[in-house]
């Protein structure tokens, strides 16, 4: 035998093992409620500047939920020790890249605004939720996990929305190539410093 | 983006057709028919639909951006905004559906933008007041009358569904009842410009003297006083509507 087996007396410190303290969890709480806010925020603001019912409609339809998700993750702040309500974002460099995908706001460019929700900022989201959530400790830390698995699950049936919204737009090769390179540029911004949570694990 | 949009940023596909107020009621007039669809026939009753249709469109639009115009506002302000804007989302899937119940299409009647004009007003203050409390006012007014019409037709998808969108605008009106006091809490002439924007809003909805106190079935729009005050509507501001009706050029 190779491995230490734990003892009996172990077994209560493994389950204790712990991934993010309250500081840093509550500083991951306002990069999460910062993204969420922000994009909620632009989704709202593009409703009257997209011209394509189905997308419009589509923007409204969620708005709400991150505002829920936004207004969940500010209510956790005080029982972190924190201020309430407050937004963070990780760094200049994710503030810069919201900045980027914010701007396509044109009537023509409903592939560009859906393609940064939908396939760069919302998968990048549903990647960090679940990424915490694995790691999230179930004994000490349920309420930062069901905030989690919130807006997980919401997440998750947005993406299936907006994919099926983008996919009836995106019906030429042309619009699919606009989607690809605008989703190449987007996520090589987000990812060369970190995204959301500023490359913190 | 540019906080706020000019009115002529609002985007919409090519089977609406925009026109002002104004070319629509000479038409209107030149073909000798009243200032609004008097819901009398199938017909007048699918031009309403199609008017509230383009009308929750435009309150979606002009929530959406108060949620984004505003990012100083309370936050609770915009929670309301944000859940006002899902809720316009869904009237006006409910209103999509209910134009194709009732044989009509998107496009079949001209779109105007009154709404969407009243929404894009500088202040926060004066956006609830004169759409939430103005604008959504006078969609109590306008679905009571519609669901007391459904009914006896009878239409129960009509009524049922315009019975929960009804719901839906005393929520909103109360929550503008709310940001109104809120938001010009310690500014009285802030409130004093938001209430005169409304009351302005107000008396251009009277459509003439359309809009007047009496029962749903003799009335073109009865002012929807047991709804009104639900939605925090005090009696004195319910009297000053009544009058203001009576100032109307029908009259």
């Amino acid at each position: 035998m190779t491995g230490v087996t734990p003892s009996p007396a172990d077994q209560p410190a493994a389950e204790l093992a712990g991934h993010l303290g309250v500081e840093a969890t509550a500083r991951r709480v306002r990069h999460y409620r910062y993204a969420e806010e922000r994009m909620m925020r632009v989704m709202a603001g593009w409703i009257a500047l997209t011209p394509e019912l189905p997308a419009k409609l589509l923007l409204g339809r969620q708005v709400w939920d991150c505002a829920q998700h936004a207004d969940q993750w500010g209510k956790r702040m005080p029982e972190l020790r924190a201020p309430a309500q407050v937004s963070e974002p990780s760094g200049p460099e994710f503030v810069r890249f919201m900045d980027a995908l914010e701007a396509r706001e044109a009537w023509g460019e409903t592939i560009e605004r859906l393609t940064g929700v939908f396939r760069v900022l919302k998968p990048h989201l549903v990647a960090v939720y679940a990424a915490h959530l694995a790691r999230a400790n179930p004994v000490y830390e349920p309420p930062t996990r069901r905030i989690l698995e919130r807006c997980l699950s919401d997440e998750r049936r947005h993406l299936g929305e907006g994919a099926s919204v983008l996919e009836a737009l995106a019906r030429t090769p042309a619009d699919r190539a606009r989607v690809s390179a605008w989703e190449r540029e987007l996520r090589g911004m987000l990812t060369a410093h970190g995204g959301l949570t500023g490359g913190a694990e | 983006m540019e906080r706020p949009i000019a009115y002529d940023k609002l985007a919409r596909e090519d089977r609406f057709v925009r026109m002002r107020a104004r070319r629509v009621g000479e038409i209107r007039s030149e073909q000798g028919l009243p200032v609004m669809p008097d819901l009398a026939s199938m017909e007048s009753i699918r031009e309403r639909v199609h008017g509230i249709l383009v009308g929750e469109l435009q309150a979606m639009e002009g929530a959406g951006r108060t949620v984004y115009d505003f990012p100083d506002a309370p936050w609770e302000f915009t929670m309301d905004m944000a859940r006002q804007t899902w809720d316009e989302s869904r009237h006006v899937e409910v209103f999509s559906r209910l134009l194709e119940h009732l044989g009509g299409y998107i496009g079949e009647f001209p779109e105007t933008t009154i709404l969407w004009r009243c929404a894009c007003a500088e202040d926060a203050a004066a956006r609830v007041a004169g759409v939430n409390r103005g604008l959504e006012g006078l969609a109590c007014d306008v679905f009571v009358q519609l669901v007391e019409i459904a009914r006896r037709l009878p239409d129960p998808t009509i009524a049922q569904s315009v019975d929960y969108v009804l719901a839906d605008e005393i929520t909103h009106v109360r929550m503008g009842s709310y940001w109104l006091n809120r938001l010009t809490e310690g500014d009285p002439e802030r409130r004093q410009r938001a209430v005169e924007f409304q009351e302005s809003i107000d008396e251009r909805f009277n459509l003439g003297g359309m809009r007047r106190d009496g029962p749903a079935d003799q009335v073109p729009i009865a002012i929807a006083t047991e709804y009104r005050k639900l939605a925090g509507f005090t009696d004195e501001e319910i009297e000053r509507l009544v009058k203001s009706t009576q100032r109307s050029p029908v009259y």
